[in-house]
């Protein structure tokens, strides 16, 4: 009696375990659009038609603060967001490279960062807010650093600077 | 590209796996081919850089062939190449290159502020060839594996390894699969569906979201999670056979847990005791891959020490000794067991699960007893991710109730690696949060992420214990519990009798 237990039971754990599969990909294919997270949208989006329609399906938002983005723009330039420690360490690449690095204080005119703005052309980020805050530091010659309003902070610097402070 | 640079990671796996495993199991050999490989490949890459030896495309390419070559001679050697097994091995790197393919065509890759962080590390480590003045001190902060394996970027045209992610899910699933079956081969258990069971049960362990997402995400817990797994699989099949061929896989595999995550040596110490210090299998050849995954993982963390600022959030030279210590002094333990003298500390070898069970409720309790608020609100976030979460579905729901209705179910032998092993790693991350901020309901929360860690063990030993109710053995023999229990105790005998041969 007990051995005829065991075995249905073994069979039901097989059954539960197909239900389990089940329920999975039900629950993935329901909530696709709700199981963003605060790091990259799902489905993923590669232009802003996309994110926006997202963001209009009111997709769930998450902060956009605390993580780095990465944004290929249209002229070849690399908008690098990220925390200060790892800019820095670009910096650090970048200033070994180009010894003339001035800290830029005053902000970059509204037109250069509406420019900026409009060049994005691949987002890797989930956000269809401006990506531009205030400009708060960078060189004529290379790169500027930019902080949002919400203390994010970027690095945008020529893709093939990028390269060269990387090594490649 | 990307592609030819899995294939050949896996050919190395699968020549080691043949020249040093377990060479009668072919398509365990071929399912921890590609894993093994990597593994292998990024502790080389390490100790190289670690000893200033510049690391290029083209040196590392003509050093892992060599490997791979003498390692293939060594097998031949050892008889272990009939046709039969180039065959199987053949159509299993023909796999990861399809499969490899397949994760490469289309950049699906999920990355956050880690993932660019480790990638971008990755990418400066190919370039150098080495550690930089400034590098050592940015690689305190996520575990060393996953940046220098995306260094492998280096063998390709690519700016990253997109595909990395997926084909690692992709060889956990098959190494998963395997291994499952061959434990349950070990335990006798064999019935008509046996396949299909196992395949099910794969599927349900991989198919929640939260996993299905890290097959994408550039991070280190699908990593961590897949060696865990492999380490506890292979030494527990180990154990129940008497086969020590699968030692070395194990141990390869406890290495990459350490290098995974700055926490990893605790992780990967926690198992190891749980495993080695009650096993039956030959002290000496144990003691030797303790005593070569302290080195390693020992000697890594020394060498960062000289490299990290003492003000970092994470890992600060005085940690990382911290750190380092756990794994040496067990290495010096295992070694104090060669000792005729100790066997003394047999006793308490023998009760090293139930030592670690009360010394992990002890530390919990103090814990929650010193800082109830912070260890509140984290135990609170933390289960709340794996109770409510859209993202791990019913999961772990699910799992409470399969592992309640397994209280009454027959175990398999040796199963003290994952029946304390678990909650003790549970206990573990709940007190990792001591020194930082408290754990909150969200996918990118810590602890939510390392449950990705234990979820494929319990799958697995949940797997041998209720598939292992349909074997041919309930026909002739257990009704009882305590009689399956004899079976899996004349399992470990002949796995006993079978080491002896071996000795002898």
């Amino acid at each position: 009696m007990l051995r005829r237990v065991h075995v249905w039971l073994g069979w039901l754990f097989a059954l539960a375990c197909a239900l389990l599969v089940v329920s999975n990909v039900r629950l993935a294919v329901r909530n696709q659009t709700v199981l963003g997270d605060e790091d990259t949208p799902r489905p993923r989006s590669s232009n802003i038609a996309t994110v926006a329609s997202l963001n209009s399906m009111n997709v769930v938002r998450y902060t956009f603060a605390t993580f780095y983005r990465l944004r290929v723009l249209a002229d070849h330039a690399l908008l690098v967001p990220g925390r200060l420690a790892s800019l820095h360490f670009l910096l650090e690449r970048v200033s070994r490279l180009h010894t003339q690095i001035v800290p830029m204080l005053e902000p970059l005119p509204a037109a250069a960062i509406e420019r900026l703005d409009a060049q994005v052309k691949y987002w890797w980020a989930f956000d269809a807010e401006s990506p531009l805050g205030v400009i708060v530091g960078g060189p004529d010659d290379g790169y500027v650093l930019a902080e949002r309003a919400d203390h994010q902070l970027y690095l945008i610097l020529p893709e093939s600077l990028y390269r060269q402070a990387l090594g490649r | 590209m990307q592609a030819l640079l899995f294939m050949l990671l896996h050919v190395v796996g699968v020549s080691v796996g043949l020249a040093f495993g377990p060479a009668r199991r072919v398509h365990l050999v071929g399912a921890l081919g590609f894993l093994l490989g990597l593994a292998i490949t990024v502790v080389l890459e390490l100790a190289m850089m670690c000893l200033d030896l510049r690391f290029t495309a083209v040196r590392a390419a003509v050093l892992l062939v060599a490997l791979a070559a003498a390692a293939l001679v060594h097998a031949a050697r050892r008889g272990a190449l009939p046709r039969r097994t180039v065959v199987a091995l053949a159509l299993w790197t023909l796999g990861v290159g399809v499969v490899g393919w397949i994760a490469a065509y289309k950049n699906l890759a999920v990355m956050s502020y880690d993932s660019h962080y480790i990638v971008m590390m990755g990418v400066a480590l190919a370039d150098d060839g080495g550690f930089a003045p400034d590098m050592l001190a940015k690689l305190g902060d996520y575990g060393v594996f996953s940046v220098v394996a995306q260094s492998l970027v280096g063998f390709t045209r690519g700016t990253f390894l997109h595909g990395l992610a997926p084909m690692m899910a992709a060889s956990t699933i098959a190494a998963f699969g395997v291994m499952l079956g061959s434990g349950l081969d070990a335990i006798g258990a064999r019935f008509r569906g046996r396949t299909l069971a196992v395949i099910v049960v794969v599927a349900a362990a991989f198919s929640s979201y939260m996993v299905f997402r890290h097959t994408f995400y550039i991070h280190t817990n699908l990593g961590t999670a897949a060696y865990l797994l492999v380490f506890c699989a292979a030494f527990w099949l180990a154990e129940v056979t008497g086969e020590t061929g699968l030692l070395p896989a194990a141990f390869i595999a406890l290495v990459a847990v350490a290098l995974h995550r700055i926490e990893g040596p605790l992780i990967a110490t926690v198992f190891g005791a749980l495993a080695v210090l009650p096993s039956r299998l030959p002290r000496r050849t144990l003691a030797l891959g303790v005593v070569a995954f302290a080195v390693l993982t020992v000697g890594w963390y020394a060498v960062m020490a000289t490299g990290l600022s003492p003000e970092s959030p994470f890992l600060t030279p005085r940690r990382c000794y911290l750190v380092a210590a756990v794994p040496a002094g067990f290495a010096v333990y295992t070694l104090l067991l060669l000792w005729p003298r100790a066997r003394l500390l047999e006793a308490v070898n023998r009760r090293i699960a139930l030592v670690m069970a009360i010394a992990f409720a002890v530390a919990l309790a103090c814990a929650f007893a010193l800082r109830w608020d912070h260890f509140a609100t984290s135990a609170r976030g933390w289960l709340g991710s794996l109770r409510y979460a859209l993202y791990w579905g019913v999961a772990w729901w699910w799992l409470a109730g399969a592992v309640i209705v397994g209280l009454v179910v027959p175990a398999p032998p040796r199963r003290w690696l994952f029946v304390v092993g678990v909650p003790a790693y549970a206990a573990l991350v709940l007190l990792l949060v001591w020194g930082r901020d408290p754990y909150y309901i969200g996918i990118g929360d810590s602890a939510n992420r390392m449950a990705i860690h234990m979820l494929p063990l319990v799958f697995f030993y949940l797997g041998l214990k209720y598939l292992a109710l349909l074997g041919r053995h309930q026909d002739d023999a257990p009704a009882q519990p305590a009689q399956a229990r004899d079976l899996g105790e004349r399992v470990v005998e002949r796995g006993e009798e079978r080491r002896e041969l071996a000795e002898r």
